[in-house]
């Protein structure tokens, strides 16, 4: 099977080639050994023959400065795809050809495909392909990948690519100025006696030329002293070179442009500017923003309970058939374990999918049409002072649909200062898992007309805490210089939905698999535990244990089930709600009644406020882990969210009039 | 001998930290720097990008702003790029994002310090400080 790869820099469309091209017909996954999502997708060329194609992620440059930057150049370079699709931005040409001149460098054949030619034309493009092909040497598709228009064009043109009919297609016209073009030759003659895997020698001369610190690495480690020596010397001839050498590239894009595009002056006014200048304002960004944010999370929380209602019913239902079509057949306890175990943990956070959904949906609109980066830009006034970037905010906003994704997402943060900083407040998000639990215990311990502010309270006290944290670190553990803050504000531009929903799908279809698998184990588990060896709760496994660590709760007013659903929490913070659903002998239906009737409001509030902060689920601890590189730094942010969550439960109890 | 080799004798030395790296394996460093396989201390930034000889790791030296910078623009007003007095990580970013010598930005927006620019069809935010850091001439025109 031919493999193609997809390529481009950031806010292209990249995506919707992607989805146009596979019809969804894909598999989401990880890097191995990295936390970056790689998409794999099928298709079918017309001729027949079936195609991988795999979706690199997006990247400015090829240096190795990001984990981005360093997957995307070493699949290529490691798996010499037979073909890559450049997908670029057609009204922003300049700035996209920048990486074309990069991957050109690593000698497979390419395809530019123009995308967004219609926003080109909006802007007052007018891009002569023939002629752009021409100058680049490169085949050049265009595509407007949302209509679906020109895949046909594309297709043929893989075809001649996987045939091995346009060998031009792995250089292009591309190159520097002749002094720049001697010293990568005089630098390749000296790498040429040795052996690097996979890697063209210019490839590597030119990397050296860039002062790339893996490239460097690797050829310290492969050449002799006195070549090293003679290649340091070939190197410092050109004064600051990765510059020049960014400039030549520039250089040569702009005689490209010259020859293929005519277009607006420089700064003209867009209509994207002119909604920025209001978005953007400094007096108005950041009130626009809590609106939008208002906006979203009262969408949220009004659609999804229907939804939530109509699952929670159907498995109630499926509960009941069971005892009446299963009972005669199979044994009370088995029959007990699939009602009171498995469905009722399994329903409870089954309930939740349209929460999750309708989270996630919400969070890819706001990034779809380009907001969440203004969002980035307007924070930064305000994180700044606590240490934060802008760039956390998304991270933050992310977490509040789950951790995981906004802990790596984390990696867009210029320094490891920064992205460690990031990384430690976003587990004090609420994500929709804890979400899901603060709904049912804001149901049973609150008013329903004071509901809604009491969630606003949680989030505000989140923010509170995530400030105080930052606060502390930034002024002790974490005191270095922060570096300074820019970001691209790609323009707005109208969601595409299909890319919005396939987002929205794969998070989703993420947490329906965990509930399927691991929720229903747990569930199982701990209604044997539960049950057995007999008799009440309070004589089975797990009431022994949790009567073991009572002592531990008894500061926070909590009894031994709130322990033992705090435990189960650690696993996965929705399986706290199952728990509690197990222990009280509860249903999804009559959960809140349930712990209204058997905790004390002193306790519940308590447990209420332990349950949202205390340490990062497991799932969210290894990526700390994964994405820190270090198992102090997991292990500190598990212990100051318990010893946080400790203070402020106890604080709440005695509030309360716990005593 | 060579100051290489004496680096890695040196490295080889007992060292407290080694013990806690026979509990908790980690990826360790190759520069031998690391203090005996942690990260720790050690000039690759804990990203394994280490070698056993110094040229590897890249220059640091940041040029101090020696004129106008885009800082001292105002919205409307245009530019051209002089130079990027920043580290090279950083730079080399802002390289491929077309803030290159010669460039013409314009800026489409400045309140409170903060600034978007118009740069080569895209837009880029700014902070004060990175503004600060970027030397520039203005040109005549403006948005």
């Amino acid at each position: 099977m031919a493999v193609i790869a997809l390529a481009g820099q950031p806010n292209v469309g990249k995506s919707s080639v992607f989805n146009a091209l596979t019809r969804l017909r894909q598999h989401v996954g990880n890097w191995p050994g990295k936390t970056v999502e790689k998409k794999e997708g099928f298709f079918t060329l017309s001729d027949g023959r079936q195609v991988s194609l795999i979706d690199l992620p997006g990247t400015y440059s090829l240096t190795s400065h990001t984990i981005e930057e360093i997957v995307t150049r070493d699949f290529v370079l490691q798996n010499k795809p037979d073909a890559i699709i450049n997908v670029v931005d057609a009204s922003n040409l300049e700035r996209n050809l920048y990486l074309t001149t990069e991957i050109l460098e690593l000698e497979r054949p390419v395809i530019i495909v123009l995308n967004m030619m219609d926003l080109a034309a909006q802007k007052g493009y007018q891009i002569d392909l023939s002629a752009l092909s021409g100058a680049l040497g490169l085949p050049v598709v265009p595509v407007v990948a949302t209509r679906k228009t020109g895949l046909d064009e594309l297709n043929n043109h893989i075809i001649e690519l996987i045939d091995g009919n346009k060998q031009d297609a792995r250089r292009g016209n591309f190159h520097f100025s002749a002094p720049v073009e001697d010293a990568i030759a005089r630098i390749g003659a000296r790498l040429e006696k040795y052996y690097f895997k996979n890697h063209p020698v210019r490839w590597l001369a030119i990397k050296l030329l860039e002062d790339d610190p893996q490239v460097r690495e690797m050829v310290a480690a492969v050449v002799s002293e006195s070549d090293l020596a003679a290649l340091e010397e070939e190197v410092g001839r050109l004064p600051d070179r990765a510059t020049r050498l960014a400039e030549e590239r520039y250089r040569w894009i702009n005689g490209v442009m010259h020859r293929a595009v005519r277009r607006v002056r420089l700064g003209e006014l867009t209509p994207s500017d002119r909604v920025d200048l209001l978005l953007t304002s400094r007096w108005l960004g950041v009130p626009v923003l809590l609106a939008v944010l208002a906006g979203a999370f009262s969408l949220i929380f009004k659609l999804s309970p229907p939804l939530e209602n109509l699952i929670g019913g159907l498995f109630a239902r499926l509960s009941t058939l069971i005892q009446a079509d299963l009972g005669g057949l199979l044994p009370g306890w088995l029959i007990r374990l699939l009602t009171d175990g498995v469905l009722a943990g399994v329903g409870t956070a089954m309930s939740f999918v349209p929460l999750i959904f309708i989270t996630f949906t919400v969070f890819g609109l706001l990034e779809d049409v380009g907001y969440f980066a203004r969002a980035a830009f307007v924070m930064d006034r305000l994180l700044s002072p606590l240490g934060l970037p802008g760039k956390s905010f998304i991270s933050l906003l992310l977490g509040y649909g789950c951790n995981v994704p906004a802990i790596m997402a984390a990696r867009t943060a210029e320094n490891n200062r920064d992205r460690l900083l990031t990384i430690m407040v976003t587990p004090l998000t609420i994500c929709s898992a804890r979400q899901v639990v603060a709904v049912a215990l804001i149901g049973a311990f609150f008013k329903p007309e004071v509901a809604p502010w009491v969630m606003l309270g949680l989030y505000l006290l989140g923010f509170v805490l995530i400030s105080l944290v930052s606060l502390v670190l930034k002024n002790t553990v974490l005191k270095t210089e922060k570096n300074p803050f820019f970001i691209e504000l790609p323009m707005y531009r109208w969601p595409n939905w299909a890319n919005i929903a396939t987002y929205a799908w794969h998070k989703t279809r993420s947490y329906f698999q965990r509930a399927a698998t691991y929720i229903a184990a747990v569930s199982a588990l701990l209604w044997v535990l539960a049950n057995f060896p007999g008799g009440s709760i309070e004589h089975s496994i797990l009431g022994v244990a949790g009567h073991w660590l009572q002592p531990l709760g008894r500061p926070f007013g909590f009894d031994w089930r709130l322990i033992v659903a705090l435990i189960a929490g650690f696993a996965a913070k929705e399986t706290t709600l199952a728990t509690l659903g197990v222990l009280y002998h509860a249903n999804e239906a009559n959960i809140s009644t349930v712990l209204t009737a058997s905790i004390p409001f002193a306790a519940g509030l308590s447990f209420f406020v332990f349950a949202m902060f205390y340490i990062p689920c497991l799932v969210t601890a290894l990526t700390i882990r994964q994405e820190s590189g270090s198992w102090k730094w997991t292990a500190f942010s598990v212990l100051y969210t318990l010893v946080l969550a400790a203070l402020l439960s106890l604080l709440a109890y005695h509030l309360a009039g716990g005593r | 001998m060579p100051d290489s080799q004496q680096k890695k004798k040196a490295s080889r030395k007992f060292n407290p930290r080694n013990i806690w790296s026979c509990f908790l394996p980690t990826e360790s460093c190759r520069c031998g720097q690391g203090a005996g396989g942690r990260k720790k201390d050690c000039s690759c930034d804990g990203h394994n990008l280490c070698a056993t000889r110094e040229w590897v790791q890249e220059r640091t030296v940041v040029e101090e702003p020696d004129g106008p910078t885009l800082q001292t623009l105002t919205a409307g007003d245009r530019a051209r790029i002089e130079k990027l007095c920043l580290p090279p990580t950083l730079k080399k970013r802002l390289l491929s994002m077309g803030l290159t010598g010669g460039t013409e930005v314009a800026v489409i927006n400045k309140e409170g310090g903060r600034m978007i620019i118009a740069v080569r069809d895209s837009r880029l935010g700014l902070s004060p400080e990175l503004a600060a850091r970027i030397t520039c001439h203005r040109v005549a025109g403006g948005v």
